[in-house]
């Protein structure tokens, strides 16, 4: 029997089907089914990061765009959004760090947005003195009780320890090394926090800005699931 | 039955991804190996393309030191609980061929009492019926009736193993005890 849609757009939409099939070549027909509503979010939130990089990329450098520029970097810092894989502040508003007065009218909430994206800033990063800095914003915020500001705080410590020898640091970590794997199990993350986070340490290891310790990062993805795992039971009801 | 009072879910399949990219990552010193690992994950995240490549685990596994086997392999069954309740089993399968390819039942047991308290009786008796499947053709024929359970099974896997010499550890006193905790469904139901 032919099944070949009479309309055209039929036979467009089933040219895509196919198109889409082949991008796809999972075996399991069943497996893509539980995934669409997630797939489109991923999809639509990959896409937002995308639009908001390019308007990034289109003011970058500019002090005339600082209101935008401090808008993007915070929306992009927060969990709301994935960081866009390449985003990276512009170098003057790292050096407005420097700026005491112009820091201390930040809410908690933009210093935290600031640290989260800075992991990204890797080439300003690399001194002392401008992860001294960031360390002390984050301890401005005495001991902060959101969660996804410890997080941020965590995840930086870390980057501090794997980076630089104790001499340097001592008196800036406060955060133990395990710490974020027990702040992880006690804490309950976020989805949107937990995606964040193995994102954030898969792409700081790829760069090489971790260490590669296994013992940790193994930690983290089994604290990561052992935090999820009480919630799963099976797609479909027996 | 509600877990922790929380209705079950399905597992978060970007979560696995991203979780398995990360694990993946951590292991090569090839610097371009990690970036197309990263790659993947970036690009597409919801084409699942690291999660869907069983190979980078086998690797992984391979590669790991002794300090930190035992972590990965119950990373890994969490991994595989999480793909049996999304009924992914194909990939289950691979993931599980994997497992069972690099370690060793006492290992094995060790690390499923570590996730008992998080995966519940129904994740720990999926696991164990997967190490241990239950051979009831094998037993009707030579003139037993009743069918053996998981727990029967793995004791015999540890025998086979270990030798019927060596004491059971406590680890697996304590999968037998969690495995036991609740009756199957199957005998509450008659």
């Amino acid at each position: 029997m032919d099944t070949t849609p009479a309309t055209a757009l039929g036979r467009a939409r089933r040219c895509i089907q196919i198109r889409l099939q082949k991008s796809r070549p999972y075996p399991e027909k069943n497996f893509v089914n539980p995934i669409k509503a997630t797939t489109m979010d991923e999809v639509q939130l990959s896409i937002a990061a995308s639009a908001l990089q390019r308007i990034h990329e289109v003011a970058s450098n500019s002090r005339y765009r600082e209101a935008l520029q401090w808008s993007m970097w915070r929306v992009v810092g927060s969990t709301t959004l994935r960081l866009p894989p390449l985003f990276k502040l512009p170098s003057w508003i790292l050096d407005r760090l420097e700026d005491e007065e112009y820091v201390s009218h930040l809410s908690p909430a933009t210093v935290v947005a600031l640290v989260a994206v800075s992991f990204r800033a890797r080439h300003k990063m690399h001194t002392v003195g401008n992860l001294a800095i960031i360390r002390a914003l984050c301890q401005r915020m005495n001991n902060p009780t959101v969660p996804w500001a410890q997080l941020v705080i965590a995840v930086f410590d870390r980057l501090l320890l794997d980076n630089w020898s104790p001499h340097y640091i001592d008196n800036l970590v406060q955060t133990q090394s395990n710490d974020l794997e027990n702040m992880i199990l006690k804490r309950k993350l976020h989805r949107d926090e937990g995606l964040w986070l193995s994102s954030t340490l898969s792409e700081l290891c790829g760069e090489g800005l971790l260490s590669s310790e296994k013992p940790f990062l193994i930690g983290i993805c089994l604290a990561t699931l052992l935090d999820d795992a009480p919630k799963w039971g099976p797609s479909k009801p027996p | 039955m509600p877990r922790n009072g929380v209705l079950p879910n399905p597992p978060d399949i970007f979560l696995l991804e991203r979780v398995v990219t990360l694990a993946a990552i951590s292991c090569p010193p090839d610097r371009a190996y990690r970036l197309n690992i990263l790659a993947k994950s970036r690009q597409c995240p919801w084409l699942l393309l690291n999660l869907r490549n069983p190979d980078l685990i086998s690797i992984l596994l391979k590669d790991a030191p002794d300090s930190c086997r035992e972590r990965l392999i119950t990373l890994l069954f969490l991994v595989l609980y999480a793909l049996i309740c999304r009924d992914s089993t194909p990939l289950a399968d691979q993931y599980f061929a994997i497992i069972a390819a690099e370690g060793e039942l006492p290992l094995y047991i060790s690390a499923l009492t570590a996730i008992a308290p998080y995966i519940g009786h129904d994740g720990l008796s999926e696991i164990g019926t997967m190490l241990a499947p239950p051979r009831t053709q094998e037993l009707n024929e030579s003139g037993f009736n009743k069918p053996t359970t998981v727990q029967e099974e793995l004791l015999k896997m540890y025998d086979l193993q270990l030798g019927a010499s060596v004491n059971p550890g406590p680890n697996i006193f304590a999968t037998l005890l969690m495995l036991s905790k609740y009756p199957p469904s199957g005998t509450t139901e008659e």
